[in-house]
């Protein structure tokens, strides 16, 4: 039932059981009206989430040790996490120029940025794709669906 | 009742109805594609036009809309790994997977099946017995909506499969995220840090866009990068099942719709609550539990027939007590109060033909999403036969943009981001998001009424769920199953030890 890597998961149950009870504990508003009050399940939910991080660390320790390299180990999965650290970083960035320059140019930079990131080179795919992407997704929301988008500094010129 | 049946029937029968159903059954499949459009957006957007229509007509044009809404969401979810609606987020598990083995035809057209065959069932159950269907939303008070609920969430400790604390762990967070926000009773907001955009809590669409679509994206992208194939390893095969294949899922289908239409009956529930309980009914009942979520098409057929099913049963709340049950019944409200009609008992003696009018178009509404839906699968396996590196950028564009569109907050867009790591991380750990997104569905609902239910008992918990049949059943069973399924998973656990050792 457990590895040993379930304890990475039973110390993060653990903190955020933690967290939340003690986050729930400031929550007043109990009254006889309302016995459960608005602490009543979020506190059942740390105290639950808590003791299943204490099974699975409790369980970690318990399960048989597997001989790899665990130097190799996190190195393989630092590599597999990248493409998916990129792509947050392409997203990010989007959300933070939006607003600013709008989402007829943030769009298509979106796209090139997650196509780039998963070795997409040619540049007419690039461009053809998320222009063409930004312009039916702009017409089926902005015009048909009369969905505010935003549109940057473009707002003032158009 | 014969009389006011053919009455309807014989309004339904006129070409501007027929126009009016065939249309808005389009409009909503259409609208149930787009990630981020729902059948009440869709059918929200239809409501001015509505204003210079018949009555009768405009009804029936927004059943339609309603019923194509339901189904629509299921054709991304099957192709892409993307529910179009909360409602089809079910069909994912099994029909993104009956995809992957290259069966696209099976899971397309099993879910447009199953919705037809829920969206008839429950049109039928509409026509004999809605009047009696409305006593049984009656009979629901706040301790059997709890119980309910609270047995639709002992699901999650199988979904652990080989480690059922994780399961119970992922419903844990699930019911966690459902309380971030305002507080449903006291109005105390829980879990906020005094973030405005937080105290309505976290929106199903970001939330259900990340999970399902975002880390999938992030996984396909993974997979690109290490040198698998990004195109399917067999041959996709897009044709009709055959009529074997179909008539082996009748029973899940009609398990389904019944879930459906009784779900759908009581207000608050839903589509999306009918096709998680329908989902997890059926995977607790079935002999080959382990087999859904690996490409079983019953595990696309229940929650299909689950969610058209709870189109009819919503009706019945709307039309017999004035009481919309969802946000799309509440449109519909909106259109009967617009054409000066009022739903409620008296409806039903005084002006008869609007009910049943809407019941039998609703019968060929799901009629007519047969052929509706068989055109759409063909334009939508086109549109996703493109480059798949492409289609990774183009659905997190699709998603960003639809997210963006239902709440135009760039938060929302960044909770979905937010969710989209959450669930890569959950599937790194082999922690079941599927239990997360049930604990997040049912948590309100039971949060809310099981406090609903300790006001209404001045703080006794025998005597706010142990006074009422029905709740006592449905608590009994929820331990029952709770207790079998932990059983089931340390049993299972030291099975595996000893054919290890030995």
């Amino acid at each position: 039932m457990f590895k040993r890597e379930d304890a990475l998961v039973g110390i993060v149950s653990v903190l955020l059981g933690i967290f939340v009870l003690v986050v729930a504990s400031n929550f007043h508003e109990t009254t006889m009206l309302d016995p459960a009050g608005p602490e009543g399940v979020p506190i059942i939910l740390g105290w639950g989430i808590l003791l299943i991080g204490i099974i699975h660390i409790a369980g970690a320790l318990l399960a048989p040790k597997i001989n790899e390299d665990k130097q190799a180990k996190w190195t393989k999965d630092f590599e597999t996490a990248k493409p998916v650290l990129q792509i947050t970083l392409v997203c990010i960035l989007y959300l933070f120029l939006l607003e600013y320059i709008g989402y007829l140019i943030a769009t298509p930079l979106l796209m090139i940025g997650i196509m780039w990131v998963i070795n997409v080179r040619n540049v007419k795919s690039l461009l053809l794709t998320s222009i063409f992407t930004t312009i039916v997704l702009f017409l089926i929301f902005g015009v048909a669906l009369k969905v505010k988008l935003p549109m940057g500094f473009l707002e003032s010129i158009l | 009742m014969l009389d006011s049946l053919i009455t309807g029937l014989s309004t339904v029968l006129q070409w501007e109805s027929l126009l009016a159903i065939i249309f808005g059954v389009a409009w909503g499949t259409l609208g149930g594609m787009i990630p981020g459009i729902n059948a009440t957006i869709a059918m929200a957007l239809l409501l001015p036009f509505t204003w210079s229509m018949d009555p009768v007509i405009a009804i029936m044009m927004l059943g339609g809309v309603y019923c194509g809404g339901e189904y629509g969401g299921s054709i991304p979810a099957v192709l892409i790994g993307t529910p179009g609606t909360n409602a089809a987020a079910c069909t994912v598990y099994d029909g993104y997977e009956l995809h992957k083995q290259g069966k696209t035809g099976l899971g397309l057209y099993t879910s447009l099946n199953s919705s037809v065959i829920g969206g008839i069932f429950s049109a039928i159950c509409l026509i004999l017995v809605a009047v009696p269907l409305a006593g049984v939303a009656l009979a629901f008070g706040p301790a059997e909506y709890f119980a309910l609920a609270f047995l639709g969430l002992s699901m999650i400790c199988s979904l652990g499969e080989k480690n059922v604390f994780k399961g119970i762990l992922a419903g844990f967070f699930g019911i966690l995220l459902a309380t971030v926000g305002f507080d449903p009773i006291a109005g105390v907001p829980r879990f906020t840090f005094g973030f405005m955009s937080m105290t309505e809590g976290f929106n199903m669409v970001p939330l259900m866009m990340g999970l399902y679509a975002i880390s999938e994206m992030f996984k396909q992208a993974q997979e690109v990068m290490a040198g698998e194939t990004f195109n399917l390893k067999v041959k996709t095969d897009t044709t009709f099942p055959k009529w074997s294949e179909i008539k082996r899922l009748f029973p899940f289908n009609i398990f389904g719709s019944i879930i459906g239409v009784i779900v759908g009956v009581m207000p608050g529930a839903g589509a999306t609550v009918a096709s998680f309980l329908g989902y997890s009914w059926a995977k607790r009942l079935s002999k080959n539990p382990d087999s859904f979520g690996k490409g079983n098409p019953a595990g696309v057929a229940v929650p299909e027939s689950a969610n058209n099913g709870a189109t009819g049963g919503a009706m019945v709340p709307l039309l017999a007590l004035g009481i919309p049950g969802s946000n799309s019944t509440a449109i519909m409200l909106s259109a009967l109060m617009i054409h000066n009609v009022t739903p409620g008992p008296m409806l039903f003696t005084k002006s008869p033909e609007i009910p049943y009018s809407l019941f039998v178009s609703m019968l060929f509404a799901n009629i007519f999403m047969f052929f509706v839906g068989y055109l759409f699968i063909k334009f939508a396996i086109k549109v996703t036969s493109i480059s798949k590196q492409a289609l990774v950028a183009v659905i997190i564009a699709l998603v960003f943009t639809g997210v963006y569109a239902y709440s135009l907050e760039i938060f929302s867009v960044a909770v979905a981001l937010a969710f989209g790591l959450i669930g890569m991380i959950l599937r790194r750990f082999e922690i079941p998001h599927t239990a997360s997104v049930l604990g997040f569905v049912l948590g309100f609902i039971m949060e809310a009424n099981l406090r609903r239910a300790l006001i209404v008992s001045e703080g006794s918990m025998g005597g706010a769920f142990f006074n009422s049949t029905l709740s006592s059943i449905l608590l009994i069973a929820a331990f029952a199953s709770i207790a079998l399924s932990i059983a089931r998973g340390v049993i299972s656990s030291r099975k595996s030890k000893t054919s290890a050792a030995a």
